[in-house]
C-alpha cells in the first residue's frame, strides 16, 4: 500500500528541519473544496503544536535544501555543513496525501533552496501542486514559496494551483540584504510581490471565470527576519504597513533571528523572541485596532517598549485621552483602552445596550481588568485607579509569560549605517 | 443521559416558565411570546431545578410514551411541548439556539441556567441574552464556548489511521458531546472515502455512511500495528520544532495534555 523508500524518513527530517525557520504556517484565507475529498476552511486549522509553542498546520518542507545562494543567516547557504537531500515529486505527493487523510495537516507548504535556475526550481514546486490538484483531486491547502529570481511566467503558473504564495523579503532594507544576502535583490523581490499583487487583484475582479482562472485565492504573505540586521522597529513597521496597504498582503511574519552560522556580519546570542512578540502586537494594532505606525514608534523612540505592550505604552504617552468612560465610548475608543480587545469591546457594547454595564461586571467580560481599570470608568466611577505615570508604568510592566528573552536590544550591532527604507 | 432528552427537559422547563400550557406543537413563533414586563420572573432563584433524569409529571410527556421510553427505543416520541420553544428559539436567529444547545452538550449541570437563558431570550428579545451582567447568560455562554472550542480543537487533533476493515478511524475522548458536530467537516475532507470517529468516553461512534446514527460500540481498540505514515509524522513533528525557541507552556495552552493520549506525535 505504501511505497516509501527506506531513507524517506531521513529525507523528511532534513527537509523539515531546513524549512522550520520560515514562520508562516497558516492554512487560512481559502475556501475551496474538491469532489474527490479535501476542503479549505477560511479560518484555517491547527493540527498540532511543537515544543516551541508554534502551530503545525501544514506539512512545511523544502523540495531540496541544496542552494547556490550564500545568505549569511541561512542554515542551507552554499557551503554550509548540512546534509543535503531532495524529494521526488511522487514522494511529496504521497506524503501530503497520507498526512492529509490522517488529519495531521491541512495541506502542504513547499519551499526550496535555489539548486538550479530560479524558474526551474519554481516549476518543480508548481509541478508538485499541479500533480496534487489535477491528478489526485487534492482539495487541501497549498502554500508555495515564490523562489527569489523566478520570472513572471513561473509565478503565474504557480498561482494557478496554489492557495497562497509568498516571496520572503527576509531583511527590512535593501542595504541589509546587500550585506547579508548579496545575491538577493530587494527591489527584485518587491517587484515580484507587486506582480503577484496585480495578478491577485485581477483574479479577484473577474469572478466566475472558472476555477483555473483563480489566482492564489488566499493571497500572499512575506517574512522579515528580526535582529539579524540593525534596523529599528520603526523601519520594520513602516515596511509592514506599506505592504499591507499598497500590496494587499494578508500577513507579514516576523521571525526572531536564530544564529545558526558563525559569521562576523551577524550578531550572536539568543533569538529576540520578546521583540518578535512586540512586533506582532504592533502588527495587530495596525491591522485591527486603527493605529498608525507613527503612533506606536517615532524618530525619537524608534523601538517598541520591551516592558509594555505597545497599546499600554501608547496610553501612557497619552494621559489626556484617559480615563475613558465605558458607558459612552464608541467601539474605536474602546479598542484603544489597554486590556480591551476586539471581543471585550463587543461584549461591553452588547452588555451596555442591554442596560447591564457596571463597574462590578467588567472583570467578567473578558477584558484584562488589571490593566483596564487604570484607564477606564463607568459613568465617572473608577476602581483603584492609579494615575501617577511612574507608578502606573511600574505596575503594568509585567514579564510576558513563557517568553524567555535576553536578546531584545543586545542583538543590535553597535554601529548602524543609515538604512534607507524600501520605497514602493 | 441522552443529549436530546436533556435538551427536551430543559425546553419543557422553559415552557413551564413561560406558562402557556397546552399549546399545539405547531402553534406559535417568537412574537407572541415576547413580554418584557415578565422579566422579573426570571431571577434564577425563582426558577425550579430542572431534574435531568426524571420527567416531572406536570411537564413530562404523556404517561404512555414515558412508559415505553427505555433505552434502545429510538422511536420514542419527543415531548411535544418542547417544539414550540425550540422553534421560537431558533427563529430568534444569531447564536442563541446554538449557545443554548452547545451549553447542554457539556457535562456541566446548568439546565436551570439554560432554561432561564432561553426564557429571557424569548420574553425580552435576543439582545437580552448578550447582557453579561446576568449570571445565567455568563454560565450558558461560557459553557457554549467550551463546546465550541473543543470542536475547533478536535477538528485539528483527531488522528485517523486504518482500523478494522480498513476504514480510517479516529479515537477521541471529548469533554463534551460533539461527535455529530465533528462529522460533517470530515465528510467534506474525505469525499467518497469511508471513515469513522469513535468517542471512547461515551462509547459511541459515527460513520461516514450513517452520520445520523450514533451506535454503541464494543471495546474496539486503536490499531496496534502502526503503518509507515504515522512514523513519518513523528519524524516530521520532531524535525519541525525549533528548539532555540522552546516554549512548552505555550504548547500546553493550545494543546492541553488531556488530548495527547490520541496524538501519535506525542505518545511516549
Amino acid at each position: 500500500m505504501y511505497s516509501y523508500s527506506m531513507d524517506l524518513a531521513e529525507k523528511l527530517a532534513i527537509l523539515a528541519a531546513g524549512a522550520r525557520y520560515d514562520a508562516s504556517c497558516a492554512s487560512s484565507g481559502s475556501n475551496r473544496s474538491s469532489a474527490a475529498g479535501g476542503v479549505c476552511t477560511p479560518a484555517g486549522i491547527c493540527h498540532s503544536w511543537t515544543g516551541d509553542g508554534r502551530c503545525v498546520s501544514l506539512l512545511k518542507v523544502l523540495y531540496s535544501n541544496s542552494c547556490r545562494l550564500d545568505c549569511a543567516y541561512c542554515p542551507n547557504r552554499v557551503g554550509a555543513d548540512v546534509r543535503r537531500a531532495v524529494f521526488s515529486v511522487d514522494e511529496l505527493v504521497q506524503i501530503t496525501k497520507d498526512f492529509y487523510r490522517r488529519n495531521y495537516v491541512e495541506g502542504l507548504f513547499l519551499s526550496s533552496g535555489v539548486f538550479a535556475d530560479p524558474d526551474v526550481v519554481m516549476d518543480k514546486l508548481t509541478e508538485v501542486a499541479r500533480r496534487l490538484r489535477r491528478d489526485e483531486g487534492f482539495g487541501g491547502y497549498i502554500h508555495l514559496k515564490a523562489i527569489p529570481g523566478s520570472g513572471e511566467r513561473a509565478l503565474r503558473e504557480a498561482g494557478l494551483w496554489a492557495d497562497r504564495l509568498s516571496a520572503n523579503l527576509e531583511l527590512p532594507t535593501a542595504d541589509s540584504l546587500a550585506l547579508l544576502a548579496p545575491e538577493k535583490n530587494g527591489r527584485e523581490i518587491l517587484s515580484a510581490m507587486r506582480y503577484l499583487s496585480d495578478e491577485m487583484k485581477e483574479a479577484g475582479s473577474f469572478p466566475g471565470r472558472g476555477r483555473s482562472a483563480v489566482f492564489a485565492p488566499a493571497g500572499q504573505s512575506t517574512q522579515i527576519i528580526i535582529g539579524a540586521s540593525p534596523e529599528p522597529d520603526r523601519t520594520v513597521l513602516h515596511l509592514a504597513s506599506g505592504l499591507y496597504r499598497k500590496l494587499g498582503l494578508r500577513r507579514v511574519y516576523y521571525s526572531a533571528f536564530v544564529p545558526v552560522n558563525r559569521d562576523p556580519r551577524l550578531p550572536c546570542g539568543t533569538p529576540p523572541l520578546l521583540r518578535e512578540h512586540r512586533l506582532y502586537q504592533a502588527d495587530w494594532l495596525l491591522r485591527f485596532y486603527g493605529y498608525s505606525v507613527d503612533e506606536l514608534v517615532d524618530e525619537s523612540e524608534p523601538d517598541l517598549d520591551a516592558d509594555l505592550d505597545p497599546k499600554t505604552a501608547w496610553a501612557l504617552r497619552h494621559p489626556d485621552a484617559f480615563p475613558v468612560d465605558l458607558a459612552r465610548a464608541d467601539r474605536e475608543e474602546l479598542l484603544r483602552v489597554p486590556g480591551i480587545g476586539v471581543t471585550g469591546a463587543s461584549r461591553i457594547l452588547e452588555t451596555r445596550r442591554a442596560g447591564g454595564l457596571s463597574l462590578e461586571v467588567l472583570p467578567k467580560l473578558g477584558v484584562a481588568w488589571k490593566r483596564t481599570r487604570h484607564f477606564a470608568t463607568v459613568r465617572g466611577a473608577g476602581s483603584d485607579m492609579e494615575r501617577d505615570p511612574v507608578l502606573l508604568r511600574a505596575l503594568l510592566a509585567v514579564p510576558t509569560p513563557g517568553i524567555v528573552d535576553s536578546g531584545l536590544r543586545r542583538n543590535r550591532t553597535a554601529v548602524s549605517p543609515l538604512q534607507r527604507e524600501f520605497e514602493f | 443521559m441522552n443529549l436530546r432528552d436533556r435538551i427536551d427537559r430543559t425546553l419543557q422547563a422553559v415552557d413551564a416558565i413561560l406558562g402557556k400550557p397546552g399549546d399545539a406543537p405547531s402553534a406559535s413563533s417568537a412574537a407572541p411570546l415576547k413580554d418584557p414586563r415578565r422579566a422579573g420572573q426570571l431571577e434564577l432563584g425563582l426558577i425550579e431545578n430542572v431534574d435531568p433524569a426524571v420527567p416531572r409529571p406536570a411537564e413530562g410527556p404523556p404517561a404512555d410514551s414515558r412508559g415505553s421510553g427505555g433505552a434502545g427505543n429510538s422511536d420514542r416520541r419527543r415531548a411535544p411541548r418542547s417544539f414550540r420553544v425550540e422553534r421560537a428559539l431558533r427563529s430568534l436567529g444569531g447564536d442563541i439556539w446554538e449557545s443554548f444547545e452547545y451549553a447542554l452538550r457539556t457535562e456541566i449541570p446548568l439546565e436551570r441556567e439554560a432554561a432561564a437563558f432561553a426564557a429571557r431570550a424569548l420574553l425580552c428579545g435576543g439582545e437580552a441574552v448578550s447582557d453579561r451582567s446576568r449570571p445565567e447568560v455568563r454560565a450558558v455562554r461560557a459553557a457554549a464556548f467550551k463546546t465550541r472550542r473543543e470542536i475547533h480543537r478536535l477538528l485539528g487533533l483527531l488522528r485517523f489511521a486504518p482500523g478494522s476493515c480498513g476504514v480510517f478511524t479516529a479515537f477521541c475522548e471529548p469533554d463534551n458531546e460533539i461527535l455529530d458536530l465533528l462529522a460533517p467537516a470530515f465528510l467534506r475532507r474525505f469525499g467518497a472515502e469511508p471513515f469513522r470517529i469513535v468517542d471512547l468516553r461515551r462509547g459511541r461512534a459515527v460513520d461516514s455512511d450513517g452520520l445520523h446514527i450514533a451506535f454503541r460500540i464494543s471495546a474496539e481498540k486503536a490499531p496496534g500495528r502502526e503503518p509507515d505514515p504515522t512514523d513519518l509524522w513523528r519524524t516530521y513533528y520532531h524535525a519541525a520544532e525549533n528548539s532555540a525557541r522552546a516554549n512548552p507552556r505555550l504548547r500546553l495552552q493550545f494543546m492541553p495534555r488531556k488530548y495527547w493520549k490520541h496524538l501519535p506525535e506525542l505518545d511516549a
